[in-house]
């Protein structure tokens, strides 16, 4: 059972992703503006304009591109970038690595913080760390990345001076020293997060205090703690694990907005300068690999979920 | 950005316009400076066309470069984006945009544009034009050594200038300079220039960027990886996204140059962040500084330079579409103009006034006895009634949204326009679409441009009949046969009086309304000294030093 779940999965997964190539490629082929001209700048003259297209290949129909660019793609050959004229796959490659550094550092922090968090709200229910927990994070998640980003380097960088406030890392600073320069930026995708973990945490933990088995162990004599940790908390993080993965979603979009406010080379950045100018190669790669991780974020979270709730693998 | 694109795109910035008093020192202590300085480079003559830079002005009145020059260091400059362009960006002549942390630093070019915007000699020690005004002949220093360690000589010249001009190259400078025949070396200390037509601002265009000399030995693929110049850097490093180094070249012709050790070009997106690093002392350094930000990096205690330039914004009015073929229209779109008005709306009192033609005040072939247009409504109604638009007229503007200060330029000018009877609708365009399917292709639309060294190149660009960027459409033999005279003219001050007809004729006929010139604003740490803020813009870091 388990074999096919995971092939139905996979095989979604694989779907998924193909969708998302033939959307990526249309929306780039109808993006206004050339990109020959973006190349070029404005004071591109048409014989430029006309080399560049056909060493491009945009002289060439549409679905020739896209089967050009799928055989590509199939090989491991993402294509060369239009604005920096080296392959797309080691650029991709080396911003991966930056972002997954941050991302991995805001959910270290952030995970733990929002279930405790929520578990605290959880617990208190109806009473002021409730409320407090409640609408602090509600504040946090509706402040855009780009504010609360700002409000951090105000506070941390402008006026008490722990932090550097642009997370570009020197080239000289050794492991421990880079790790200064991603807190910033790492807070404001904790801050983001923060909201629906705690939140989700929060009201399975207010289910689970209101079943037999928690009365059960209460009336037993554990202590409370145990019962909060042990018995509640365990069962109330199932639903916690699909809004994790869920995140990740959210974290690729926090992750254009936030490297761009702390300067921080990461995939986000490369997304937005290929945006904003027109570096369809890297622009088609990117998308990709971000709909690739986060499908394998929601597979991995299926798995886990099969893997802790027996009941869902057989459905 | 480099000068032949357009106008530096300054990011929207999220920070709250501060409001700022006219008392910026626009003309005041960095204008008196750079008239110190200038006396200075003219003095130091030949073989010395960079050691007057040290003497440059600061708006905070502390003369930079006070003291001896201080050896050692490195000098972390903080820039929106990176050098781009078809061939990845590090090729000189094939770069459109973000080229100046490798421009002039990598590379050398035979002459420097100082900055007054006169030739001075750098691999070129002397020039001389033959009669004719077409054939140029240029003695080059001997000795100096690329960073490859090859010996520069005539060849080079002849392989840079052959590269630049073969459309298989694709720069888009070829076309300006298509003037130019060829190159040959008689000796491999003589280039000698032959031109299909006189032009009379060679030495100026062989002082752009695009012309710095490339080494003949150097292939086009370790030219795109690892550019190899004469220039007083040597490139190190370059990190996509990341960050560009270079370090100092100790073997540089010019004896004790540069004096940094390093300089550390850090690319910051976001020009908050640009700033946010900055004041917190991240960086040193930060070239082009939104005019917003200027009072509150004052008050941070940061050098902040603000250089008058000849950037300027525009709105084109094409006159072979109706209304604009009668010249009363035009006028009256010039007319209902108030520049002081538009310059602190859209500049906030950091830029200076242009009167309809591209030539800003400091420039040296500024007509002196021109009065800049005034405000003057009754004018501009009677000229429209006279038109036979005597309940005036309604137009579209087009303009740029991601430009700040082409929104805040057309919505002042839309509420001046209006008591004359113009009602104009704004329509605003992504960048990206503006230049592709609006400019050039609407009867009235906003534009902008780069300043450039070469008087001709400012107005042959533009307003010739057969020119490429020909906003306003303007076509006319008189003003034809005005821009070739003053080109081929090589009487100094023959040409200056060419010069001052042509600001008259383009700023009574043509179709443009040039209110504004942005200034270049730059900003550093205090311990930056000995830089100055070129008007071109161009950055340059070879007289500067770290005080420690």
């Amino acid at each position: 059972m388990m074999v096919r779940f995971l092939i139905r999965r996979i095989g979604f997964t694989l779907l998924t992703l193909w969708l998302v190539s033939v959307a990526v490629f249309a929306v780039t082929e109808v993006l206004p503006g050339d990109v020959a001209q973006a190349v070029l700048g404005q004071q591109a003259t048409a014989e430029s304009l006309a080399a560049v297209r056909a060493k491009l290949g945009l002289d060439r129909p549409p679905v020739e591109r896209y089967v050009a660019w799928m055989g590509g793609l199939l090989h491991g050959d993402l294509g060369v970038s239009l604005r920096m004229g080296v392959p797309v796959a080691s650029i991709l490659g080396q911003r991966l690595q930056k972002s997954l550094a941050l991302a991995a550092l805001a959910f270290l922090m952030g995970i733990p913080l929002s279930i405790l968090l929520g578990t605290l709200a959880g617990v208190f229910r109806d009473r002021w760390p409730d409320t407090a927990i409640t609408v602090g994070t509600l504040v946090a998640v509706s402040l855009p990345e780009f504010v609360t980003g700002v409000l951090l380097i105000v506070v941390f960088a402008g006026w008490l001076h722990w932090l550097p406030p642009s997370s570009l890392i020197d080239a000289q600073a050794n492991p421990l020293q880079a790790l200064r320069f991603l807190i910033l930026p790492a807070l404001a995708l904790t801050l983001v997060m923060l909201a629906h973990t705690a939140r989700m945490t929060r009201a399975s933990m207010v289910d689970a205090l209101r079943t037999a088995y928690v009365r059960t162990a209460v009336l037993k004599g554990l202590p409370w703690r145990t019962v909060v940790v042990k018995h509640a908390l365990r069962n109330a993080l199932l639903p916690t694990i699909t809004v994790i993965a869920m995140n990740v979603g959210w974290l690729i979009g926090g992750l254009v907005v936030v490297e761009n406010v702390f300067s921080y080379p990461g995939v986000g950045r490369l997304l937005l300068d290929a945006v904003s100018y027109r570096d369809v190669p890297v622009l088609q790669a990117v998308t990709l690999a971000s709909a690739l991780i986060f499908s394998l974020a929601s597979l991995l979270a299926d798995l886990l979920y099969a893997q802790l709730d027996p009941r869902i693998r057989y459905r | 950005m480099r000068q032949w694109e357009r106008s530096s795109s300054t990011r929207r910035s999220g920070a709250a316009r501060a409001v700022d008093r006219r008392t910026m020192v626009r003309w005041g202590v960095a204008g008196g400076a750079a008239l110190a300085a200038g006396s200075l480079a003219a003095a130091c003559g030949p073989g010395g066309g960079l050691a007057g830079q040290g003497a440059a002005g600061s708006s905070t009145g502390t003369a930079v470069g006070s003291g001896q020059p201080q050896r050692g260091g490195i000098l972390r400059a903080a820039w929106q984006g990176e050098p781009t362009g078809p061939n990845g960006g590090l090729d000189p002549q094939t770069c459109t945009s973000n080229c100046y942390p490798l421009d002039q630093h990598v590379f050398d070019t035979l002459v420097r544009v100082d900055y007054d915007l006169k030739p001075q000699p750098l691999l070129a020690q002397s020039w001389t034009a033959g009669d004719d005004g077409k054939t140029w002949t240029f003695k080059l220093r001997s000795g100096v050594k690329f960073h490859h360690g090859t010996l520069f000589s005539a060849a080079d010249v002849v392989y840079t200038f052959k590269r630049l001009l073969d459309p298989k190259t694709g720069s888009v400078v070829a076309a300006v300079l298509s003037f130019i025949d060829g190159v040959e070396a008689p000796d491999p200390e003589t280039a000698i220039f032959h031109l299909k037509s006189p032009n009379a601002d060679l030495p100026l265009l062989v002082g752009t960027p695009q012309t710095s000399i490339l080494p003949y030995d150097w292939s086009d693929e370790q030219l795109f990886t690892k550019p190899s110049g004469t220039g007083p850097f040597i490139f190190q490093e370059f990190v996509r996204g990341e960050r560009i180094i270079l370090r100092r070249n100790p073997e540089y012709w010019q004896p004790g140059l540069p004096y940094l050790d390093e300089v550390h070009h850090l690319l910051m997106p976001d020009p908050n962040a640009r700033i946010a690093a900055l004041t917190g002392g991240q960086v040193d350094f930060v070239g082009e500084v939104a005019p917003e930000m200027v009072a509150p990096l004052k008050q941070a205690g940061l050098q902040v330079q603000i250089v008058p330039s000849g950037n300027v914004n525009l709105i084109a009015m094409q006159m072979d579409k109706e209304p604009f073929t009668d010249n009363r229209v035009r006028d009256a779109f010039k007319l209902v103009a108030d520049r002081q008005a538009i310059e602190q709306a859209a500049l906030l009192g950091t830029g200076s006034l242009g009167n309809d033609h591209p030539f800003p005040k400091n420039h040296p072939f500024y007509d002196p006895s021109q009065v800049v247009k005034k405000q003057d409504i009754a004018r501009a109604r009677q000229l429209l009634a006279e038109a036979g638009y005597p309940n005036g007229l309604a137009m579209t503007l087009h303009v740029n949204a991601d430009r700040p200060e082409y929104r805040s330029f057309a919505l002042a000018y839309q509420q001046q326009a209006k008591p004359a009877g113009i009602n104009l609708d704004l329509q605003l365009h992504p960048d990206a679409q503006y230049w592709s399917d609006i400019y050039l292709k609407v009867p009235l639309f906003m534009s902008s441009w780069n300043y450039r060294p070469s008087p001709d190149e400012l107005v042959s660009i533009m307003f010739l009949s057969n020119a490429k960027w020909n906003e306003a459409n303007v076509r006319s033999p008189e003003l034809d046969a005005m821009i070739l005279q003053a080109r081929g003219e090589t009487d100094g001050e023959k040409r200056k009086q060419l010069y001052y007809g042509i600001q008259r004729w383009v700023s009574a006929n043509v179709g443009v309304v040039m209110p504004i010139f942005r200034s270049t604003i730059s900003a550093m740490r205090p311990s930056v000294q000995g830089y100055r803020v070129h008007p071109i813009p161009w950055y340059l870091f070879h007289a500067t030093w770290l005080k420690r």
